[in-house]
């Protein structure tokens, strides 16, 4: 029970007045996971006029920490596109998100070896930038304020996860088991709970790709020598993978840099300043281009993940759906990751908002493998063309490392390749 | 798309081609022609030997099938797939009719204070949902069997089971024992096809709908089209409905049906062609009506009103 935990802090889980969870309670919905993809699945759910009336029970494993904008910008950004800030603004909190800080991007160059092999992406609507770099803690805060202001019936529950659940198939339900030892019922189960699920894991007929590149991220703040507009973001195709400058502001950018783990774990010992000239020794020869360069001055905040593939076959099954990294991982060169996940979002409150329309009951298979269809149409095509690009420029095989680096290279030479460069997180 | 139609057109002439017979020996006075026509369409209860639309076969036939109408992989499957149409059509077209408040549309909840009659329910197919969404459903089935599958299964539903009542007895039957009861919109959805006395059931259903109120009616045409893919493709080739499910004979022209709605005082609002994807299971609405088609019908304010 949740009363005895209360004595000693402040409760937790209060929005919507949330003071306590009832011991086999009832939810339309129960999301799984109250990270980037979670919260926003919170939101829609909120601001649909169709399931606003639903009961919705969000569970965090971790705790709810108080957030302030630090002064500095963090490590861990995502880029968002233009159907996420369609999202956004749909849901109330683009203009929040605007106020607070972001850095719209306007385009983005690429270039390998050699600086011919320069290609520039820019957005196509002048209103609209390419993308738009945030700070991922404060996206997932942003969200979790508007689920707590909202009016509705949406509650969440911090330090307390999901786990195990089980279809009933008499009652049509999920019976599901958390952690802290209490025990909840809902028409609707949502795995939001990112690469690990256990959603994913309970599901029967369920088999998960994966595969681990043996490669990891390195994510950095970098701060710039000289102030520069920096509206552009920089990628450039290295052998052992790709490194991305994304812009914050005119003082600050972020690094996101694929190397081979061996490699990104000694980078990860070594004092930041010789990471920082690695790093420019990598970035060489620079592109010519009228956008200014940006010149680093400073490396902080070095962190690595390791990087891998992951998709499950099936979405969806009797009472409950994966959404986001549950269902899919890709490698980050895209800037694709969250944007699938919120995509889904999308995807699943259409198909949940025309099953109710049409005077179904809540969230029937059907309207789940609606979803499913419609989703994977689109998510596996993306990904395997991701995979397929992490794997020419990735590859330690000397016949590929030539192949790559014959000519133009490959960026230039397939019109695919750029493509979906050209899609970088849209 | 053409082999289908081919081999749909070879396995038709192993079965008899009704079209092929003069239409004017139908058995009722239901026009060959298909311009509607007043006078033709004008109905007269003293012409009518029986005051039933009520044929004991066609009820038989679905007697037969009540055990399977909530099998979501049985016979019934276009069935319940054919909801996503026709629970739209019906909040559309209360919706543009003025019945439903705009702020009370597109939330799930659009059918809220409204009577709606379902008639020839069934097991509550179509009942179901349109409670679901709101409405106070009477559904009606000539069969008890069907009654007790549909109470049966609303009962499994407390959010709706209160808002569900299920009778089982023929339209006419209804509207004589309550004369005074009147509906926002009757519902026919797949029945008139199986009914006798076609003119007197839409004339019973215009009895049961106040003014202004809606009528909704979904049913097959006569046409070639149909007897190939409703009667050889859908209970020959791909066997998804029981054999003898329809009588083609039977199934009704749209512009017939608007003439006995005229005549019994309902314009029509539109008419629109559905077609059925058997690998997929679902409907679309298409331009064309030569198969499957939806009508909506709306009642005219008595004419008194206008004289006064
Ligand atoms: C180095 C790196 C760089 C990236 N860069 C980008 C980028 O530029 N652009 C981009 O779009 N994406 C990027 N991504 C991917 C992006 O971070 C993920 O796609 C995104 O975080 C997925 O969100 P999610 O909500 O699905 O999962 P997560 O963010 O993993 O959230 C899952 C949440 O569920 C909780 N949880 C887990 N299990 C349970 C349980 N059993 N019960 C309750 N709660 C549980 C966790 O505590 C967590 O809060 C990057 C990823 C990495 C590693």
């Amino acid at each position: 029970m949740f009363a005895p935990k209360l004595a000693g802090r402040v409760p937790r889980g209060r929005v919507g007045g949330l003071r306590c969870l009832a011991t086999h309670a009832h939810y339309d919905i129960v999301i799984a996971g109250g990270g980037l993809v979670g919260c926003a699945m919170a939101a829609a759910c909120q601001s649909s006029p169709v399931l606003q009336s639903k009961s919705v029970l969000v569970l965090e494993n971790g705790p709810d920490r108080p957030y302030h904008l630090p002064e500095d910008y963090g490590n861990r950004v995502i880029a968002l596109n233009n159907s996420t800030r369609d999202l956004f603004q749909h849901i109330h909190v683009w203009a929040p998100l605007t106020a607070s800080r972001m850095k719209t991007v306007h385009g983005m160059h690429v270039w390998e070896a050699t600086p011919e092999s320069l290609l520039t992406f820019q957005s196509d609507q002048p209103d609209r930038g390419h993308f738009y770099i945030l700070e991922n803690d404060l996206v997932v805060h942003t969200l979790s304020q508007k689920i707590r202001q909202s009016p509705g019936h949406v509650r969440v529950v911090f330090d307390s996860g999901l786990k195990s659940g089980q279809y009933n198939q008499a009652r049509g339900q999920m019976d599901l088991a958390l952690s802290d030892g209490r025990s909840v019922s809902t028409s609707l189960l949502i795995g939001a709970d990112g690469v690990n699920s256990t959603v994913r894991k309970s599901m029967t007929r369920q088999q998960y790709l994966s595969r681990n590149y043996h490669q990891f991220g390195v994510v950095g703040l970098l701060s710039l020598a000289e102030p520069i507009p920096n509206n552009m973001a920089w990628q450039k195709f290295l052998p052992g993978g790709p490194v991305a400058l994304l812009p914050l502001s005119e003082t600050r950018s972020s690094l996101v840099w694929t190397l081979p783990s061996h490699q990104a774990q000694n980078m990860l010992k070594s004092p930041p300043a010789v990471v920082l000239a690695a790093l420019q020794e990598a970035l060489r020869p620079y592109p010519v281009v009228s956008d200014p360069f940006p010149r680093f001055s400073q490396l902080s905040q070095l962190a690595g993940f390791p990087l891998g593939l992951g998709h499950a076959s099936r979405y969806c099954a009797p009472g409950q759906v994966l959404i986001g990294d549950a269902a899919h991982r890709v490698h980050p060169l895209a800037g694709q990751g969250v944007n699938l996940g919120f995509g889904d979002v999308r995807a699943l409150v259409r198909a949940l908002e025309t099953s109710v329309l049409n005077g179904e009951r809540f969230a029937t298979y059907r309207s789940l493998l609606a979803y499913e269809t419609d989703r994977q149409r689109y998510n596996v095509p993306m990904m395997l063309g991701i995979d397929f690009l992490q794997k020419i420029y990735g590859s330690q095989n000397p016949v590929v490392a030539a192949a790559r680096n014959f000519g133009l290279g490959v960026v230039q030479a397939h019109p695919s390749v750029q493509k979906l460069l050209a899609s970088f997180a849209n | 798309m053409l082999t289908t139609v081919c081999v749909l057109s070879a396995l038709a002439r192993r079965f008899p081609r009704p079209w092929a017979r003069n239409l004017s020996t139908r058995d009722d006075a239901s026009p060959s022609s298909t311009t509607p026509n007043e006078d033709k369409f004008k109905f007269d209860p003293h012409l009518w030997s029986t005051s039933t639309s009520f044929n004991a076969d066609e009820v038989d036939k679905f007697r037969a099938m009540a055990q399977s109408w909530w099998d979501p992989q049985g016979p019934c499957q276009p069935l319940h797939s054919m909801n996503t149409l026709r629970v739209s059509l019906v909040r559309q077209g209360l919706l543009q009719t003025g019945l439903i408040p705009e702020d009370q549309a597109q939330t799930g909840r659009d059918l809220t204070g409204l009577r709606i009659l379902d008639v020839g329910c069934g097991g509550g197919l179509l009942s179901e949902p349109l409670a679901r969404l709101g409405a106070t459903v009477t559904g009606l089935d000539a069969a008890e069997e069907n009654i007790r599958i549909a109470q049966e299964h609303a009962h499994q539903d407390e959010a709706i089971r209160e808002r569900l009542t299920y009778e089982a007895c023929t339209a006419e039957d209804f509207c004589q024992r309550n004369p005074e009861v009147q509906f926002d919109a009757v519902v026919a959805s797949e029945v008139i096809e199986h009914v006798d006395q076609q003119p007197l059931f839409v004339h019973t259903c215009s009895q049961l709908v106040r003014e202004r109120g809606s009528l909704f009616f979904t049913t097959l045409n006569r046409t070639q089209e149909s007897y190939l893919a409703g009667i050889v493709a859908a209970e020959y080739v791909l066997r998804l409905l029981p054999r003898g499910t329809h009588d083609w004979q039977k199934f009704v022209q749209p512009e017939e049906l608007e003439g006995w709605l005229n005549a019994a005082g309902c314009r029509t609002r539109s008419v629109q062609g559905m077609v059925y994807m058997p690998v997929f299971n679902t409907w679309h609405w298409i331009p064309v009506n030569r198969v499957n088609y939806a009508l909506h019908a709306v009642k005219e304010p008595a004419l008194t009103s206008f004289i006064d």
